[in-house]
Protein backbone atom coordinates (compact mmCIF):
# COMPACT_ATOMS: atom_id res chain seq x y z
CA UNK A 1 0.00 0.00 0.00
CA UNK A 2 1.20 3.59 -0.77
CA UNK A 3 0.12 6.87 0.88
CA UNK A 4 -0.03 9.19 -2.42
CA UNK A 5 -0.61 13.08 -2.59
CA UNK A 6 -2.45 14.96 -5.46
CA UNK A 7 -1.86 18.66 -5.49
CA UNK A 8 -4.32 19.86 -8.21
CA UNK A 9 -6.07 23.38 -8.84
CA UNK A 10 -9.68 21.76 -9.61
CA UNK A 11 -11.37 18.87 -8.22
CA UNK A 12 -14.86 18.01 -8.58
CA UNK A 13 -17.06 19.81 -8.39
CA UNK A 14 -15.39 22.46 -9.33
CA UNK A 15 -13.92 21.76 -12.75
CA UNK A 16 -12.49 24.07 -14.80
CA UNK A 17 -11.31 21.97 -17.75
CA UNK A 18 -10.08 18.16 -17.92
CA UNK A 19 -7.72 18.12 -15.34
CA UNK A 20 -10.35 17.92 -12.61
CA UNK A 21 -12.14 14.51 -13.92
CA UNK A 22 -8.44 13.26 -14.33
CA UNK A 23 -7.56 13.42 -10.96
CA UNK A 24 -10.72 12.54 -9.82
CA UNK A 25 -10.76 9.14 -11.45
CA UNK A 26 -7.29 8.00 -11.20
CA UNK A 27 -7.69 9.15 -7.42
CA UNK A 28 -10.75 6.94 -7.03
CA UNK A 29 -9.29 3.78 -8.44
CA UNK A 30 -6.29 4.02 -6.81
CA UNK A 31 -8.14 4.30 -3.56
CA UNK A 32 -9.58 1.38 -4.59
CA UNK A 33 -6.80 -0.39 -5.40
CA UNK A 34 -5.62 -0.10 -1.26
CA UNK A 35 -3.74 3.16 -1.82
CA UNK A 36 -4.24 5.85 0.60
CA UNK A 37 -4.58 8.65 -1.55
CA UNK A 38 -4.69 12.81 -0.50
CA UNK A 39 -6.31 14.84 -2.68
CA UNK A 40 -5.74 18.84 -2.10
CA UNK A 41 -7.12 21.28 -3.95
CA UNK A 42 -8.77 24.57 -3.82
CA UNK A 43 -12.38 25.61 -2.78
CA UNK A 44 -14.02 27.57 -4.73
CA UNK A 45 -17.63 27.25 -3.94
CA UNK A 46 -17.93 26.96 -0.60
CA UNK A 47 -17.60 22.84 -0.29
CA UNK A 48 -16.47 21.08 2.57
CA UNK A 49 -13.22 21.74 3.79
CA UNK A 50 -12.22 17.86 4.32
CA UNK A 51 -14.63 14.51 2.93
CA UNK A 52 -13.95 11.61 1.65
CA UNK A 53 -15.07 10.64 -1.73
CA UNK A 54 -15.05 7.28 -2.87
CA UNK A 55 -11.93 6.31 -0.17
CA UNK A 56 -10.02 9.63 -1.61
CA UNK A 57 -9.45 11.85 1.44
CA UNK A 58 -10.05 15.50 -0.47
CA UNK A 59 -8.71 18.47 1.72
CA UNK A 60 -10.09 21.82 0.07
CA UNK A 61 -8.20 25.37 0.94
CA UNK A 62 -10.15 28.33 0.84
CA UNK A 63 -8.26 31.34 -0.72
CA UNK A 64 -8.93 34.87 -1.94
CA UNK A 65 -6.12 35.78 -3.81
CA UNK A 66 -5.91 39.44 -5.50
CA UNK A 67 -5.36 38.79 -9.02
CA UNK A 68 -2.32 40.77 -10.31
CA UNK A 69 -1.90 38.44 -13.26
CA UNK A 70 -2.50 34.90 -13.92
CA UNK A 71 1.27 33.55 -12.58
CA UNK A 72 1.41 35.76 -9.10
CA UNK A 73 -2.60 34.74 -8.31
CA UNK A 74 -0.98 30.95 -8.90
CA UNK A 75 2.58 31.66 -6.82
CA UNK A 76 -0.13 32.66 -4.22
CA UNK A 77 -2.65 30.05 -4.29
CA UNK A 78 -0.09 27.72 -3.82
CA UNK A 79 0.94 29.27 -0.37
CA UNK A 80 -2.63 28.13 0.81
CA UNK A 81 -2.31 24.73 -1.33
CA UNK A 82 0.91 23.80 0.35
CA UNK A 83 -0.38 24.95 4.12
CA UNK A 84 -3.38 22.75 3.46
CA UNK A 85 -0.74 19.79 2.45
CA UNK A 86 1.02 19.65 5.49
CA UNK A 87 -2.45 19.72 7.92
CA UNK A 88 -3.31 16.95 6.08
CA UNK A 89 0.24 15.02 6.45
CA UNK A 90 -0.76 15.86 9.91
CA UNK A 91 -4.04 14.83 9.92
CA UNK A 92 -3.85 11.55 7.87
CA UNK A 93 0.55 11.02 7.79
CA UNK A 94 3.83 11.68 5.44
CA UNK A 95 2.64 10.16 1.96
CA UNK A 96 5.60 7.97 0.36
CA UNK A 97 4.77 9.90 -3.08
CA UNK A 98 3.83 13.89 -4.48
CA UNK A 99 2.16 13.62 -7.66
CA UNK A 100 1.27 16.94 -9.08
CA UNK A 101 -0.52 18.03 -12.33
CA UNK A 102 1.29 20.53 -14.57
CA UNK A 103 2.66 23.78 -13.23
CA UNK A 104 -0.03 25.27 -11.43
CA UNK A 105 1.00 23.02 -8.42
CA UNK A 106 4.32 23.10 -9.13
CA UNK A 107 5.51 25.46 -6.43
CA UNK A 108 3.79 23.67 -3.55
CA UNK A 109 4.98 20.39 -4.66
CA UNK A 110 8.77 21.87 -4.55
CA UNK A 111 8.23 23.35 -1.61
CA UNK A 112 6.84 19.52 0.23
CA UNK A 113 9.67 17.92 -1.97
CA UNK A 114 12.36 20.20 -0.05
CA UNK A 115 10.76 20.32 3.17
CA UNK A 116 9.50 16.50 3.56
CA UNK A 117 12.50 15.31 1.47
CA UNK A 118 10.00 13.34 -0.64
CA UNK A 119 10.15 12.24 -4.12
CA UNK A 120 7.87 13.92 -7.02
CA UNK A 121 6.23 13.50 -9.79
CA UNK A 122 4.41 15.61 -12.46
CA UNK A 123 2.34 14.78 -14.88
CA UNK A 124 1.96 17.53 -17.54
CA UNK A 125 -1.36 17.42 -19.60
CA UNK A 126 0.19 20.37 -21.90
CA UNK A 127 2.62 23.00 -22.23
CA UNK A 128 2.32 26.66 -23.18
CA UNK A 129 4.90 26.15 -25.95
CA UNK A 130 2.22 23.98 -27.60
CA UNK A 131 -0.91 25.99 -27.14
CA UNK A 132 0.94 28.86 -28.89
CA UNK A 133 3.23 27.14 -30.82
CA UNK A 134 5.81 28.82 -29.11
CA UNK A 135 6.23 31.49 -26.26
CA UNK A 136 5.41 35.01 -27.49
CA UNK A 137 5.31 37.13 -24.59
CA UNK A 138 6.50 37.48 -21.09
CA UNK A 139 3.66 35.77 -19.57
CA UNK A 140 3.87 32.68 -22.05
CA UNK A 141 7.74 33.01 -20.94
CA UNK A 142 7.36 32.97 -17.16
CA UNK A 143 4.80 29.78 -17.97
CA UNK A 144 7.05 28.10 -19.70
CA UNK A 145 10.23 28.33 -17.27
CA UNK A 146 7.76 27.36 -14.69
CA UNK A 147 7.07 24.08 -16.87
CA UNK A 148 10.65 23.32 -17.34
CA UNK A 149 11.51 23.77 -13.73
CA UNK A 150 8.72 21.22 -12.92
CA UNK A 151 10.02 18.98 -15.30
CA UNK A 152 13.61 19.29 -13.93
CA UNK A 153 12.27 18.93 -10.02
CA UNK A 154 10.17 15.72 -10.59
CA UNK A 155 12.01 12.39 -10.54
CA UNK A 156 9.88 11.22 -13.02
CA UNK A 157 7.58 12.95 -15.60
CA UNK A 158 4.11 11.20 -16.81
CA UNK A 159 2.98 12.69 -20.12
CA UNK A 160 -0.70 11.73 -21.92
CA UNK A 161 1.07 10.95 -25.09
CA UNK A 162 3.73 10.23 -27.27
CA UNK A 163 3.30 13.91 -28.53
CA UNK A 164 3.46 15.26 -25.09
CA UNK A 165 6.54 13.61 -24.22
CA UNK A 166 8.02 14.66 -27.37
CA UNK A 167 7.17 18.45 -26.44
CA UNK A 168 8.44 18.08 -23.33
CA UNK A 169 11.51 16.42 -24.55
CA UNK A 170 11.98 19.26 -26.89
CA UNK A 171 10.73 22.39 -26.19
CA UNK A 172 10.85 22.48 -22.63
CA UNK A 173 14.53 20.11 -22.12
CA UNK A 174 13.00 17.11 -20.32
CA UNK A 175 15.25 14.10 -20.75
CA UNK A 176 13.61 11.20 -22.49
CA UNK A 177 14.45 8.49 -20.36
CA UNK A 178 12.63 10.40 -17.52
CA UNK A 179 9.43 10.27 -18.89
CA UNK A 180 6.37 7.64 -19.34
CA UNK A 181 3.68 8.01 -21.51
CA UNK A 182 0.30 6.77 -19.84
CA UNK A 183 -2.78 7.81 -21.56
CA UNK A 184 -5.96 9.75 -20.09
CA UNK A 185 -8.79 6.89 -19.40
CA UNK A 186 -12.44 7.37 -19.63
CA UNK A 187 -15.09 5.65 -17.56
CA UNK A 188 -17.66 4.53 -20.09
CA UNK A 189 -20.39 3.76 -17.13
CA UNK A 190 -20.70 7.36 -16.10
CA UNK A 191 -21.96 8.20 -19.72
CA UNK A 192 -25.02 5.37 -19.64
CA UNK A 193 -27.41 7.62 -17.83
CA UNK A 194 -31.46 7.69 -18.44
CA UNK A 195 -33.09 10.70 -19.27
CA UNK A 196 -35.80 11.96 -21.58
CA UNK A 197 -33.97 12.05 -25.15
CA UNK A 198 -37.38 13.54 -26.66
CA UNK A 199 -37.59 16.31 -24.02
CA UNK A 200 -33.79 17.43 -23.89
CA UNK A 201 -33.76 17.62 -27.64
CA UNK A 202 -35.43 20.40 -27.51
CA UNK A 203 -33.17 22.56 -25.95
CA UNK A 204 -30.90 22.73 -28.98
CA UNK A 205 -32.57 21.22 -32.01
CA UNK A 206 -35.89 20.36 -33.82
CA UNK A 207 -37.00 16.64 -33.71
CA UNK A 208 -35.66 15.66 -37.23
CA UNK A 209 -32.47 17.57 -36.68
CA UNK A 210 -29.04 15.87 -36.56
CA UNK A 211 -26.85 17.26 -34.05
CA UNK A 212 -23.05 17.96 -34.56
CA UNK A 213 -21.60 18.67 -31.48
CA UNK A 214 -18.18 20.42 -30.41
CA UNK A 215 -17.52 20.40 -26.15
CA UNK A 216 -14.71 22.15 -24.76
CA UNK A 217 -13.56 25.45 -23.85
CA UNK A 218 -14.08 28.17 -26.77
CA UNK A 219 -10.07 29.05 -27.22
CA UNK A 220 -8.09 29.57 -30.24
CA UNK A 221 -6.28 26.38 -30.00
CA UNK A 222 -9.34 24.15 -30.09
CA UNK A 223 -10.34 24.95 -33.36
CA UNK A 224 -14.04 26.35 -33.26
CA UNK A 225 -13.61 28.81 -36.23
CA UNK A 226 -12.42 25.98 -38.17
CA UNK A 227 -15.65 23.89 -37.02
CA UNK A 228 -18.08 27.21 -37.97
CA UNK A 229 -15.55 27.40 -41.61
CA UNK A 230 -16.62 23.71 -42.35
CA UNK A 231 -20.87 24.69 -41.17
CA UNK A 232 -21.76 25.90 -44.97
CA UNK A 233 -20.83 23.09 -46.75
CA UNK A 234 -22.11 20.83 -44.57
CA UNK A 235 -25.95 22.49 -44.20
CA UNK A 236 -25.78 22.51 -48.11
CA UNK A 237 -25.39 18.81 -47.92
CA UNK A 238 -27.75 18.26 -44.82
CA UNK A 239 -30.07 21.28 -44.05
CA UNK A 240 -30.98 19.53 -41.14
CA UNK A 241 -28.23 19.54 -39.43
CA UNK A 242 -27.67 21.62 -36.23
CA UNK A 243 -24.27 22.57 -34.72
CA UNK A 244 -23.97 22.65 -31.08
CA UNK A 245 -21.08 24.59 -29.33
CA UNK A 246 -21.09 23.44 -25.77
CA UNK A 247 -18.36 25.56 -23.40
CA UNK A 248 -17.56 28.96 -22.26
CA UNK A 249 -14.60 31.11 -23.18
CA UNK A 250 -14.49 33.84 -26.00
CA UNK A 251 -17.81 32.50 -26.94
CA UNK A 252 -18.88 36.62 -28.48
CA UNK A 253 -15.92 36.07 -31.09
CA UNK A 254 -17.24 32.65 -32.72
CA UNK A 255 -20.65 33.91 -32.59
CA UNK A 256 -19.57 36.97 -34.64
CA UNK A 257 -17.71 34.75 -36.82
CA UNK A 258 -21.22 31.89 -37.19
CA UNK A 259 -22.69 35.49 -38.09
CA UNK A 260 -19.92 36.12 -40.46
CA UNK A 261 -20.09 32.46 -42.46
CA UNK A 262 -24.39 33.23 -42.68
CA UNK A 263 -24.57 29.98 -40.35
CA UNK A 264 -25.61 32.01 -36.84
CA UNK A 265 -29.38 30.04 -36.77
CA UNK A 266 -28.26 26.94 -37.24
CA UNK A 267 -25.35 26.78 -34.30
CA UNK A 268 -26.34 26.68 -30.58
CA UNK A 269 -23.61 28.47 -28.31
CA UNK A 270 -24.57 26.44 -24.63
CA UNK A 271 -21.94 28.34 -22.53
CA UNK A 272 -20.50 26.36 -20.04
CA UNK A 273 -22.82 22.99 -19.11
CA UNK A 274 -22.27 21.11 -15.65
CA UNK A 275 -21.31 17.48 -15.98
CA UNK A 276 -24.68 15.49 -16.00
CA UNK A 277 -25.92 18.03 -18.81
CA UNK A 278 -22.60 17.82 -20.88
CA UNK A 279 -23.02 13.88 -21.12
CA UNK A 280 -26.61 14.01 -22.10
CA UNK A 281 -25.59 16.22 -24.71
CA UNK A 282 -23.15 13.76 -25.98
CA UNK A 283 -25.68 10.73 -25.99
CA UNK A 284 -28.18 13.29 -28.08
CA UNK A 285 -25.24 13.63 -30.59
CA UNK A 286 -25.34 12.07 -34.17
CA UNK A 287 -21.60 12.83 -34.36
CA UNK A 288 -18.71 14.84 -32.13
CA UNK A 289 -16.05 17.19 -33.46
CA UNK A 290 -13.03 18.14 -32.21
CA UNK A 291 -11.10 20.18 -34.49
CA UNK A 292 -8.14 21.26 -32.47
CA UNK A 293 -4.89 22.95 -33.69
CA UNK A 294 -3.25 21.83 -30.66
CA UNK A 295 -4.27 19.14 -27.97
CA UNK A 296 -1.85 17.02 -26.06
CA UNK A 297 -4.12 14.06 -25.68
CA UNK A 298 -7.76 14.83 -26.27
CA UNK A 299 -10.34 13.26 -23.47
CA UNK A 300 -13.52 14.30 -25.34
CA UNK A 301 -12.83 11.96 -27.92
CA UNK A 302 -12.53 9.13 -25.65
CA UNK A 303 -16.21 10.73 -24.12
CA UNK A 304 -18.00 10.39 -27.59
CA UNK A 305 -16.36 6.96 -28.10
CA UNK A 306 -17.88 6.42 -24.63
CA UNK A 307 -21.18 7.22 -25.76
CA UNK A 308 -20.94 4.95 -29.18
CA UNK A 309 -20.87 8.17 -30.90
CA UNK A 310 -18.54 8.72 -34.10
CA UNK A 311 -15.91 10.99 -33.70
CA UNK A 312 -14.23 13.50 -36.24
CA UNK A 313 -11.25 14.68 -35.65
CA UNK A 314 -7.85 16.87 -36.50
CA UNK A 315 -4.96 14.62 -36.80
CA UNK A 316 -3.10 16.54 -34.24
CA UNK A 317 -1.57 15.64 -30.75
CA UNK A 318 -2.59 13.05 -28.76
CA UNK A 319 -5.85 12.70 -30.88
CA UNK A 320 -3.63 11.68 -33.71
CA UNK A 321 -2.62 8.35 -31.67
CA UNK A 322 -5.99 7.93 -29.88
CA UNK A 323 -8.09 7.48 -33.12
CA UNK A 324 -7.03 4.99 -35.80
CA UNK A 325 -8.33 6.19 -39.31
CA UNK A 326 -11.69 4.54 -40.28
CA UNK A 327 -11.64 2.35 -38.18
CA UNK A 328 -12.74 3.67 -34.48
CA UNK A 329 -13.05 7.19 -36.14
CA UNK A 330 -11.98 9.56 -38.41
CA UNK A 331 -9.07 11.87 -38.83
CA UNK A 332 -8.93 15.35 -40.91
CA UNK A 333 -6.69 17.54 -41.84
CA UNK A 334 -6.04 20.25 -39.35
CA UNK A 335 -6.74 23.82 -39.79
CA UNK A 336 -8.63 22.15 -42.67
CA UNK A 337 -12.19 23.50 -43.02
CA UNK A 338 -12.84 21.45 -45.81
CA UNK A 339 -11.56 18.33 -44.54
CA UNK A 340 -13.39 18.66 -41.71
CA UNK A 341 -16.67 18.96 -43.50
CA UNK A 342 -15.72 16.01 -45.69
CA UNK A 343 -15.43 13.85 -42.52
CA UNK A 344 -19.00 15.08 -41.08
CA UNK A 345 -20.70 14.69 -44.01
CA UNK A 346 -19.01 10.93 -44.17
CA UNK A 347 -20.21 9.62 -41.38
CA UNK A 348 -23.44 11.69 -41.34
CA UNK A 349 -24.48 10.09 -44.87
CA UNK A 350 -22.84 6.66 -44.29
CA UNK A 351 -24.74 4.68 -41.24
CA UNK A 352 -22.96 1.61 -41.81
CA UNK A 353 -19.58 3.36 -41.55
CA UNK A 354 -20.58 5.09 -38.69
CA UNK A 355 -21.68 1.91 -37.03
CA UNK A 356 -18.53 0.14 -37.74
CA UNK A 357 -16.45 3.42 -36.04
CA UNK A 358 -18.66 3.58 -33.02
CA UNK A 359 -18.49 -0.32 -32.26
CA UNK A 360 -14.77 -0.20 -32.70
CA UNK A 361 -14.07 2.87 -30.47
CA UNK A 362 -16.36 1.49 -27.87
CA UNK A 363 -13.60 -1.93 -27.68
CA UNK A 364 -10.96 0.60 -27.64
CA UNK A 365 -12.31 2.47 -24.38
CA UNK A 366 -12.72 -0.97 -22.77
CA UNK A 367 -9.55 -1.90 -23.97
CA UNK A 368 -7.05 0.55 -23.73
CA UNK A 369 -8.53 3.28 -22.12
CA UNK A 370 -9.51 1.99 -18.94
CA UNK A 371 -8.69 3.30 -15.58
CA UNK A 372 -8.11 0.14 -14.01
CA UNK A 373 -5.34 -0.28 -16.75
CA UNK A 374 -4.30 3.54 -16.19
CA UNK A 375 -3.70 3.19 -12.30
CA UNK A 376 -1.82 0.07 -12.60
CA UNK A 377 0.41 1.51 -15.21
CA UNK A 378 0.76 4.51 -12.78
CA UNK A 379 1.07 2.38 -9.91
CA UNK A 380 4.52 0.89 -11.52
CA UNK A 381 6.00 4.42 -12.02
CA UNK A 382 5.11 5.19 -8.20
CA UNK A 383 6.78 1.81 -7.33
CA UNK A 384 10.00 2.37 -9.79
CA UNK A 385 10.63 5.85 -7.69
CA UNK A 386 10.10 4.71 -4.46
CA UNK A 387 12.63 2.20 -5.25
CA UNK A 388 15.25 4.57 -6.57
CA UNK A 389 14.21 6.64 -3.72
CA UNK A 390 14.64 4.60 -1.08
CA UNK A 391 18.33 3.86 -2.58
CA UNK A 392 19.01 7.50 -3.20
CA UNK A 393 21.52 9.52 -1.10
CA UNK A 394 18.84 12.39 -1.19
CA UNK A 395 16.22 10.48 1.04
CA UNK A 396 19.39 9.87 3.86
CA UNK A 397 20.76 12.69 3.71
CA UNK B 1 23.20 43.25 13.28
CA UNK B 2 20.07 41.59 15.11
CA UNK B 3 21.75 37.91 13.75
CA UNK B 4 25.12 39.13 14.97
CA UNK B 5 23.44 40.18 18.26
CA UNK B 6 21.68 36.88 18.51
CA UNK B 7 24.43 35.13 17.95
CA UNK B 8 26.36 36.32 21.58
CA UNK B 9 23.82 33.80 22.88
CA UNK B 10 22.05 31.14 20.31
CA UNK B 11 23.34 29.44 16.80
CA UNK B 12 22.04 31.74 14.69
CA UNK B 13 21.62 30.56 10.22
CA UNK B 14 20.58 33.57 7.78
CA UNK B 15 19.31 33.05 4.24
CA UNK B 16 19.66 35.95 2.28
CA UNK B 17 19.31 37.02 -1.54
CA UNK B 18 22.78 37.90 -3.24
CA UNK B 19 22.91 37.39 -6.94
CA UNK B 20 26.89 38.24 -6.62
CA UNK B 21 27.27 35.61 -4.16
CA UNK B 22 24.61 32.68 -5.53
CA UNK B 23 25.65 29.39 -3.45
CA UNK B 24 28.35 30.54 -1.22
CA UNK B 25 28.37 30.03 2.71
CA UNK B 26 29.72 32.90 4.82
CA UNK B 27 30.41 32.80 8.61
CA UNK B 28 30.08 36.74 9.43
CA UNK B 29 30.93 37.02 13.00
CA UNK B 30 29.38 33.83 14.28
CA UNK B 31 26.58 33.42 12.09
CA UNK B 32 26.29 31.54 8.72
CA UNK B 33 25.03 33.48 5.86
CA UNK B 34 23.74 31.13 3.28
CA UNK B 35 23.57 33.56 -0.16
CA UNK B 36 20.69 32.84 -2.68
CA UNK B 37 20.10 34.11 -6.17
CA UNK B 38 16.86 33.78 -7.81
CA UNK B 39 16.68 30.64 -10.96
CA UNK B 40 13.70 32.10 -12.29
CA UNK B 41 15.07 34.21 -14.97
CA UNK B 42 11.64 35.10 -16.37
CA UNK B 43 9.50 37.27 -13.56
CA UNK B 44 6.31 39.71 -15.01
CA UNK B 45 6.60 42.42 -12.14
CA UNK B 46 8.48 42.43 -8.57
CA UNK B 47 5.44 40.67 -6.92
CA UNK B 48 6.22 38.05 -8.86
CA UNK B 49 9.88 37.73 -8.54
CA UNK B 50 9.24 37.83 -4.76
CA UNK B 51 7.30 34.95 -5.03
CA UNK B 52 9.21 32.83 -6.69
CA UNK B 53 12.71 34.05 -5.23
CA UNK B 54 10.34 32.73 -2.20
CA UNK B 55 10.71 28.99 -4.15
CA UNK B 56 14.72 29.34 -3.51
CA UNK B 57 14.58 30.39 -0.31
CA UNK B 58 12.24 27.28 0.92
CA UNK B 59 14.61 24.78 -0.65
CA UNK B 60 17.63 26.66 0.75
CA UNK B 61 16.11 26.72 4.03
CA UNK B 62 14.55 23.55 3.81
CA UNK B 63 17.64 22.13 3.56
CA UNK B 64 18.91 23.51 6.44
CA UNK B 65 15.76 22.83 8.79
CA UNK B 66 16.51 19.21 7.72
CA UNK B 67 20.34 18.80 8.83
CA UNK B 68 19.76 20.96 12.18
CA UNK B 69 16.57 21.18 14.58
CA UNK B 70 15.97 24.89 15.38
CA UNK B 71 13.70 26.50 17.57
CA UNK B 72 12.67 29.85 15.76
CA UNK B 73 12.09 30.87 12.24
CA UNK B 74 12.50 34.90 11.79
CA UNK B 75 11.07 36.52 8.94
CA UNK B 76 11.49 39.85 7.99
CA UNK B 77 9.27 42.30 6.27
CA UNK B 78 6.45 40.51 3.53
CA UNK B 79 9.00 39.25 0.74
CA UNK B 80 9.76 36.20 3.17
CA UNK B 81 6.36 36.06 4.91
CA UNK B 82 4.88 32.91 3.10
CA UNK B 83 8.24 30.74 3.20
CA UNK B 84 7.99 31.33 6.82
CA UNK B 85 4.87 30.83 7.54
CA UNK B 86 5.17 27.14 5.43
CA UNK B 87 7.99 26.26 7.25
CA UNK B 88 6.43 26.64 10.44
CA UNK B 89 3.71 24.55 9.93
CA UNK B 90 6.47 21.62 8.14
CA UNK B 91 8.62 21.73 11.14
CA UNK B 92 6.83 23.00 14.25
CA UNK B 93 8.65 25.98 14.68
CA UNK B 94 8.07 28.74 16.48
CA UNK B 95 7.42 32.50 13.85
CA UNK B 96 8.85 35.41 14.66
CA UNK B 97 8.11 38.42 12.31
CA UNK B 98 10.05 41.81 11.91
CA UNK B 99 7.63 44.33 10.41
CA UNK B 100 9.63 46.98 9.37
CA UNK B 101 6.62 48.98 8.03
CA UNK B 102 3.34 47.72 6.01
CA UNK B 103 2.14 48.07 2.60
CA UNK B 104 -0.67 50.41 4.41
CA UNK B 105 1.96 52.76 5.38
CA UNK B 106 3.78 52.92 2.43
CA UNK B 107 1.15 53.13 0.14
CA UNK B 108 -2.08 54.83 1.93
CA UNK B 109 -4.02 54.95 -1.01
CA UNK B 110 -3.41 52.47 -3.05
CA UNK B 111 -5.94 50.23 -4.68
CA UNK B 112 -4.11 48.34 -6.75
CA UNK B 113 -3.58 44.50 -7.45
CA UNK B 114 0.01 44.40 -6.24
CA UNK B 115 -0.95 46.01 -2.70
CA UNK B 116 -3.65 44.39 -2.23
CA UNK B 117 -1.47 40.88 -2.32
CA UNK B 118 0.94 42.47 0.05
CA UNK B 119 -1.58 43.29 1.78
CA UNK B 120 -2.74 40.10 2.15
CA UNK B 121 0.67 38.57 2.27
CA UNK B 122 1.39 40.91 5.26
CA UNK B 123 -1.89 40.15 6.77
CA UNK B 124 -1.42 36.11 6.67
CA UNK B 125 2.09 36.79 8.08
CA UNK B 126 0.90 38.56 11.28
CA UNK B 127 -1.99 36.14 11.83
CA UNK B 128 0.23 32.57 11.53
CA UNK B 129 3.19 34.55 13.82
CA UNK B 130 3.99 33.81 17.20
CA UNK B 131 5.46 37.39 18.42
CA UNK B 132 5.55 40.34 16.05
CA UNK B 133 8.31 42.94 16.26
CA UNK B 134 7.75 46.66 14.79
CA UNK B 135 10.13 49.46 15.34
CA UNK B 136 8.17 51.78 15.52
CA UNK B 137 4.38 53.65 16.36
CA UNK B 138 3.31 53.96 13.12
CA UNK B 139 3.87 50.48 12.44
CA UNK B 140 2.34 49.83 15.13
CA UNK B 141 -0.71 51.56 14.74
CA UNK B 142 -0.99 50.22 11.11
CA UNK B 143 -0.83 46.43 12.57
CA UNK B 144 -3.45 47.25 15.32
CA UNK B 145 -5.59 48.90 12.73
CA UNK B 146 -5.55 48.18 9.28
CA UNK B 147 -4.66 44.44 10.31
CA UNK B 148 -6.13 43.89 13.93
CA UNK B 149 -3.89 42.18 14.59
CA UNK B 150 -3.86 41.52 18.86
CA UNK B 151 -1.84 44.06 20.53
CA UNK B 152 -0.37 41.63 23.12
CA UNK B 153 1.45 39.92 19.84
CA UNK B 154 3.31 43.00 18.92
CA UNK B 155 6.16 43.75 20.72
CA UNK B 156 7.92 47.15 20.10
CA UNK B 157 11.82 47.26 19.53
CA UNK B 158 14.45 49.19 19.61
CA UNK B 159 16.37 49.07 16.46
CA UNK B 160 19.85 49.68 17.43
CA UNK B 161 19.25 47.87 20.87
CA UNK B 162 17.46 44.66 20.21
CA UNK B 163 16.88 43.72 24.43
CA UNK B 164 13.32 43.25 23.28
CA UNK B 165 13.63 40.72 21.00
CA UNK B 166 16.27 38.90 22.85
CA UNK B 167 13.75 38.82 25.51
CA UNK B 168 11.65 36.92 23.40
CA UNK B 169 14.07 34.81 22.05
CA UNK B 170 15.30 34.02 25.51
CA UNK B 171 11.62 32.79 26.53
CA UNK B 172 11.85 30.22 24.10
CA UNK B 173 14.43 29.19 24.71
CA UNK B 174 13.95 28.34 28.08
Amino acid sequence: MKRIMHLTWEFPPHKVGGLASHVYDLSRIQAKRKDEVIVITRNSNGFSEYEKIEGVHVFRFNSNIPEEDFVSWTLQMNFFMQNKAISAVKKIGKPDIIHIHDWLSFPAGFFLKHALRLPLISTMHAAEYGRFNGVHNNLQKMIHELECRTLFESWRIIACSNFMKWQMHYNLGAPLDKINVIPNGVDPKKFEIDFNRIEEKKKYALPYEKIVLFTGRLVHEKGVDVFIGAMPSILYEFPDAKFVIAGGGFTDDFRRIAEYCGVKDKVIFTGYLDDLELKKLINLADVVVVPSRYEPFGIVALEGMSCRKPVVVSDTGGLGEIIEHERDGLKVWKEHSESLSIGIKRVLRDKELSNWLTKNAYEKILTKYNWDLIAKNTDDVYSRVLEEYNKSDWKKN
Amino acid sequence: MLSQYLSEIIDVEAVSYDNWQIGKIREQGKVLVHFIGNPQKENLSFLNWNLTLGLELSRVSSEIMNRKNFDIIHANDWQTIYLAVSLKKAFGTKLFLTMHSTEKERNPYSNTEFSKSVSQIEWNGCYFADKIFVNNERTLNSLLHDYRVPAEKIVISNTRKYESVIEEYKKVIE
